[in-house]
């Protein structure tokens, strides 16, 4: 909400600079998200009175127009404009003055003509465009009737203020309005001085009685529902004139921060702004039978609102309905049928009391946000504003709309039921804050806010005042307590609580675990957020994932299933800014939908693209490849104590021959190979990029204990051999097979070659082992680990037929 | 061969003049007194020399032994502090090693978790997708109340969101669990926020509860102040203002004494000294009721704070989408 100085000014006497008074309302709880404060920038601008206009002799753009400047004169002035006519009210700066964009004003000559000043616009005297009707910001602006002819434009227009924005919180529907400051000001006040909260101090007129009527109209207000509108006033208004609000009134919206429209959709925007009240302006003539109706509606029943929507109404919905049908979406927005138009003569004022959820209900289903909407779900005041505002607006009415009169005040739910006090126990109190209040200096912290508290004991009965909505239970009281007292004069001290350990879940753990791994290894940790493109995600062959009913941006509308898509755009970003290369993984959850069921689970996507290593003067630049995601992975899998094998895999991501599975016994743990090239074009990707996924939740499981093995403390030997076998005989297999066949003295076998092609025959590869051998209890002669190499040899050839190219001791 | 032990003598000490570094002065070292050298050798002979020219020559033989063993001693600390053996340009970077990195959020997730591990909180965790009652009703923001508006929620059915914060995780803690609680959580949310500098519709969020008999407004800012000084350092203070959360009355924001300025006023602070953290309070008796407890006896308090904030508020860090960039320029620098 935003709210001008000068409007609080006007309302409370206070004497805080605009910074003290944002830092002490924001002590008790109401944020002003921003200040600006604007100052008169024109010089010499006066108020006159056109007293003749007439086409200028030889330029045909310009008028000639002769002003009154009252006490100052004359003066004939030279314009482009075409909105000026005899007997309007408008500014001009005289020569010598300066408009607000600093341009200095000079008498000057059109043709034979002298202008003697510049008529202006909006935009000369630097005034708040969003504060302007649109006829105001067309052409030279009209001051109302009203404005004092000779006086200086800042005397007739409040020009130099500054302006808040109030950001309250949901339960400050309290503060959304010039009677809502004013009394948090009030309370300030009162806190400062040490003195009770006196309503008095308000300088807005708060009557407690209804208007006078002549009781000539017919007018019948019926409420259905108590527990959803508690009181409702309607105010029938004849012999109403349209047209613009008077030039005072139009200057004192502008210091409400509301943009005119009409005079009766400005008194009634006066009254939201200035008492937090919503009204809203029936034409009687539209309203069948003469009768209001607050109901719920009916299944089927609809209404055309006042922004030209036929809408279907909930049944249910809350609304106000002439004898046959629904004219207003009770609280939300009226109806476009029954609005008031510019040759409405009768108005029905609505002044009203909603259940605040039952008008959120209203707002949300219909998609409905209106400034009145924002209040009522905040919750208005019941009490004072709905005895005061019927008053306050009918002398607005007598006095804007000269000839008008109150025909009738018809209500229902008049008066407001008191609301019952409670229970407060001070013992309760202190044990809540950890503090050591007595009775007294709580009787005085709830007088500062104008709640009233009897005590009997240690126990008070606490009433708050009417436009404190949000006071319902005990610990709201505690709050204002707090608030009062300044939550920084309570104490602080670490909590006495039992001494124990703090724990956290084995899958964190195994989290934080993988993280450091890998980020030791070399990779680094991405974020990414867990939105995917639904397309994206069927076009890479995935099932489809859990979709948004409301995504933010079409780009963003499922739940990611994978990593990949994350990972491929860091990488993206990173190698399209000149990276070489790009080795990430990331932790988190990804997300699957099961017979409309949705599932999540933690999954850790790992990707390399590009360089792996970078190259200085000692290190050869190492490209990323599917050995070097393997080996990370086998390094991540080993520092778990996770044992595993692998398997061939065919899945939509990864290239067939080049990807595999990953299990331990029977549990899956995830797919490892290079990423398919239809999918890294799909995301992007134009190198190639090696990618694994795995489930943390199946590491987990797979985690084994660790329990010490003796070790031999004697030294090995070691033996090479290379064989030559045909192209399809895997690694693994020839790693069996020597596992095999070398008895319990093998310790470890490394593959230290591994090729094809050149001098070898077509068909034919050959792997080189190196093999380690050490014994538990004595040092191994060479001789027999000879005759070990020699089984192994032996098997090899009778196995795969693996000839041997070379043994090297 | 050098035959005399004057001429010994002569060569060992041009030997030793003419050394350029303690290598050459050792292997001098080795020819003349090793195992194979010339003075034991010399040495050996004694016993072979004629009975009346052994004792003198053996005198001689000592003599000079005696000599070498200090001229070789003297002419290695001479070379020493004149020569270095080796003359190596430091200013050339050593071989590259793994340069791997956490991501800046992960590094201060695991600080304030060891934070709170130290204070015997537990570390619980709950799923993102979440039920609608978990995330709003079972923290006291019921359908149709303004306090959702403060929360744009992502709906993947009726009923079943992205969770908005990880107050959730209370709510599944408290009703698996008698008091007392101790917990923290941390983890991803997600609010229907449109990209900008300030929001991203993915972000972390640290969420504690503490809920005993006797537990107090005074406990929560005492747990508060122990949580800023163990992440933003020991001189961090902290202050509470009054604000509104659904979920605790009294309800509170926290702003910490700005770690930049130390609270002399700069531009993160707005000039303020203070900086806001994120919501704390006391947990609603509506909550309580929710899951079961008494609130007769038991109370206590719950905050919510921003892992992103933190972040940004530690490093300096202006615009939270670096975060979800995973720029390596980025990233590389914490
Ligand atoms: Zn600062």
């Amino acid at each position: 909400m935003r709210i001008k100085l000068s409007a609080l000014h006007a309302t409370i006497d206070f004497d805080y600079t605009p910074e003290e008074l944002v830092t002490k309302l924001g002590d008790v709880g109401i944020e002003i998200e921003s200040m600006e404060t604007t100052s008169v920038r024109f010089s010499d601008v006066f108020v006159a009175r056109v007293t003749h206009a007439a086409p200028h002799p030889t330029h045909q753009k310009l008028q000639l127009v002769d002003l009154d400047l009252g006490p100052r004169g004359t003066a004939s002035v030279c314009t482009a404009a075409t909105n000026v006519l005899e007997g309007d009210i408008v500014p001009v700066v005289v020569p010598g003055g300066r408009t607000a964009d600093g341009m200095e004003i000079a008498a000057r000559m059109f043709g034979a003509v002298e202008s003697s000043g510049m008529l202006c616009s909006w935009k000369e005297l630097g005034l708040d465009g969003d504060l302007l009707s649109a006829e105001e910001k067309e052409g030279i602006l009209h001051l109302g009737a009203g404005a004092v002819v000779g006086s200086l434009f800042e005397q007739a227009w409040p020009v130099g203020d500054t302006s808040f924005e109030v950001s309250v919180t949901p339960d400050r529907g309290d503060a959304l309005s010039v009677l809502g400051l004013a009394r948090w000001i009030e309370v300030l006040k009162a806190r400062q001085a040490n003195q009770p909260f006196d309503i008095g101090d308000i300088k807005l007129p708060l009557p407690s009685a209804l208007p006078h009527a002549r009781n000539d109209g017919e007018l019948m207000v019926t409420i259905e529902d108590r527990s959803l509108c508690s009181s409702y006033i309607g105010v029938l208004v004849q012999d109403v004139v349209s047209g613009p609000s008077s030039h005072a009134f139009r200057t004192q919206l502008y210091q409400l921060c509301v943009r005119p429209v009409s005079r009766i959709v400005d008194m009634t925007n006066l009254c939201l702004k200035q008492y937090g009240q919503p009204t809203h302006a029936f034409d009687y003539d539209r309203l069948l039978e003469h009768r209001i109706i607050v109901r719920t509606s009916l299944p089927g029943e609809t209404i055309v609102t006042l922004d030209g929507v036929l809408r279907l109404l909930e049944p249910g919905t809350l609304v106000i309905a002439d004898a046959t049908a629904p004219v207003a979406v009770a609280g939300v927005m009226g109806g476009l049928a029954s609005s008031v138009t510019a040759t409405t003569t009768r108005v029905v004022f609505e002044i009203a009391h909603f259940d605040p959820r039952a008008v959120a209900r209203s707002s949300r289903h219909l998609g409905i946000k209106t400034d009145a909407a924002y209040l009522y779900e905040r919750g208005t005041d019941p009490g004072l504003t709905v005895s005061a505002v019927p008053s306050v607006l009918s002398a607005l009415v007598r006095e804007q709309c000269l000839g008008s009169y109150i025909s009738r005040v018809a209500s229902a739910g008049i008066p407001v039921p008191v609301r019952p006090s409670l229970s407060l126990d001070l013992v309760r109190v202190n044990g809540y804050l950890g503090s050591d209040l007595g009775t007294e200096d709580i009787r005085r912290l709830f007088g500062y806010e104008g709640i009233t508290s009897r005590v009997t004991g240690t126990t008070f009965s606490v009433t708050p005042p009417s436009f404190r909505g949000d006071l319902t239970a005990w610990p709201e009281y505690v709050e204002e307590i707090v608030r009062m007292e300044g939550f920084d004069e309570f104490p602080s001290h670490a909590p006495r609580l039992l001494l124990r350990r703090g724990s956290e879940s084995p899958l964190k753990t195994l989290c934080k675990r993988l993280r450091q791994t890998l980020a030791g290894i070399g990779l680094v940790e991405s974020r990414t957020v867990s939105f995917v493109h639904q397309e994206v995600v069927v076009a890479m062959g995935l099932p489809p994932a859990p979709l948004l009913l409301n995504p933010l941006t079409e780009d963003w509308d499922a739940l990611r299933p994978t990593m990949v898509v994350g990972l491929a755009g860091a990488a993206l970003r990173n190698l399209s800014r000149g990276r070489e290369g790009f080795a990430s993984f990331e932790t988190g959850k990804t997300f699957s939908v099961r017979d409309r069921s949705f599932e999540e689970e933690t999954s850790l996507g790992i990707l390399l693209t590009g360089k792996w290593q970078d190259t200085n003067w000692t290190t050869p630049a190492l490209s990323s490849s599917i050995f070097v995601l393997k080996g990370i992975a086998e390094s991540m899998l080993h520092d778990l104590h996770i044992s595993f094998a692998v398997a061939p895999f065919d899945g939509p991501l990864l290239e067939p021959g080049a990807s595999v599975l990953i299990s331990s016994g029977t549990t899956s743990l995830g797919t490892l190979g290079i990423l398919r090239h239809e999918v890294g074009t799909l995301l992007g990707l134009e190198r190639d990029a090696f990618y694994a996924e795995f489930s943390v939740d199946a590491l987990l499981k797979s985690m084994s204990t660790v329990t010490f093995k003796e070790f031999s403390k004697f030294p090995s030997i070691r033996r090479d051999i290379a064989v030559l076998v045909d192209s399809s005989v895997t690694a693994g297999e020839l790693q069996a097979i020597i596992t095999e066949n070398s008895g319990p003295l093998l310790k470890a076998t490394v593959v230290f070659d591994s090729f094809q092609g050149g001098s070898l025959p077509a068909g034919k590869k050959s792997v080189g082992f190196s093999m380690e051998f050490a014994s538990p209890d004595r040092t191994l002669l060479g001789e027999e680990v000879d005759v070990l190499v020699g089984f192994v040899e032996t098997a090899l050839a009778s196995r795969v037929g693996g000839i041997l190219r070379r043994t090297r001791s | 061969m050098p035959s005399t032990i004057d001429e010994i003598r002569s060569a060992l000490e041009a030997r030793l003049t003419a050394a350029r570094d303690a290598q050459d002065v050792r292997n001098a070292q080795i020819e003349y007194l090793g195992k194979k050298g010339t003075l034991t050798a010399l040495l050996k002979q004694i016993s072979t020399v004629s009975q009346d020219q052994r004792k003198q020559f053996g005198e001689q033989v000592n003599v000079l032994k005696q000599w070498a063993v200090q001229a070789i001693e003297q002419r290695l600390s001479e070379l020493s502090s004149t020569t270095r053996r080796y003359d190596i340009d430091f200013s050339l970077p050593g071989q590259l090693m793994p340069t791997g990195r956490k991501h800046i959020l992960t590094q201060v997730e695991e600080e304030v978790e060891s934070v709170f591990l130290s204070m015997g909180f537990d570390i619980e965790d709950g799923p993102e997708i979440e039920q609608e009652y978990f995330n709003f009703e079972a923290l006291n923001i019921p359908a149709d109340h303004p306090a959702r508006d403060m929360q744009d929620t992502f709906y993947l059915a009726p009923g079943t969101l992205l969770r908005t914060h990880t107050s959730p995780i209370q709510v599944r803690t408290m009703k698996r669990e008698k008091p007392p609680i101790r917990m923290i959580a941390t983890g991803r949310c997600y609010r229907r926020d449109a990209v900008d500098a300030s929001h991203t519709p993915v972000f972390t969020q640290v969420e504690g509860l503490v809920i005993d008999k006797g537990i107090t407004f005074a406990d929560l800012k005492g747990v508060l102040q122990e949580f800023v000084r163990g992440v933003f350092g020991p001189s961090t203070t902290v202050k509470l203002l009054p604000s509104f959360f659904p979920f605790v009355e009294p309800g509170a924001e926290t702003a910490i004494s700005c770690p930049i300025c130390g609270g002399k006023g700069c531009p993160t602070c707005k000039n303020s000294g203070w900086i806001e953290m994120g919501g704390s309070g006391m947990v609603h008796q509506n909550v309580l009721q929710e899951v079961g407890y008494d609130t007769s006896i038991y109370q206590g308090f719950a905050f919510g704070w921003g892992i992103e904030r933190i972040a940004m508020i530690k490093y300096g860090i202006r615009d939270i989408r670096m975060f979800y960039d995973n720029d390596l320029d980025f990233l590389s620098q914490f």
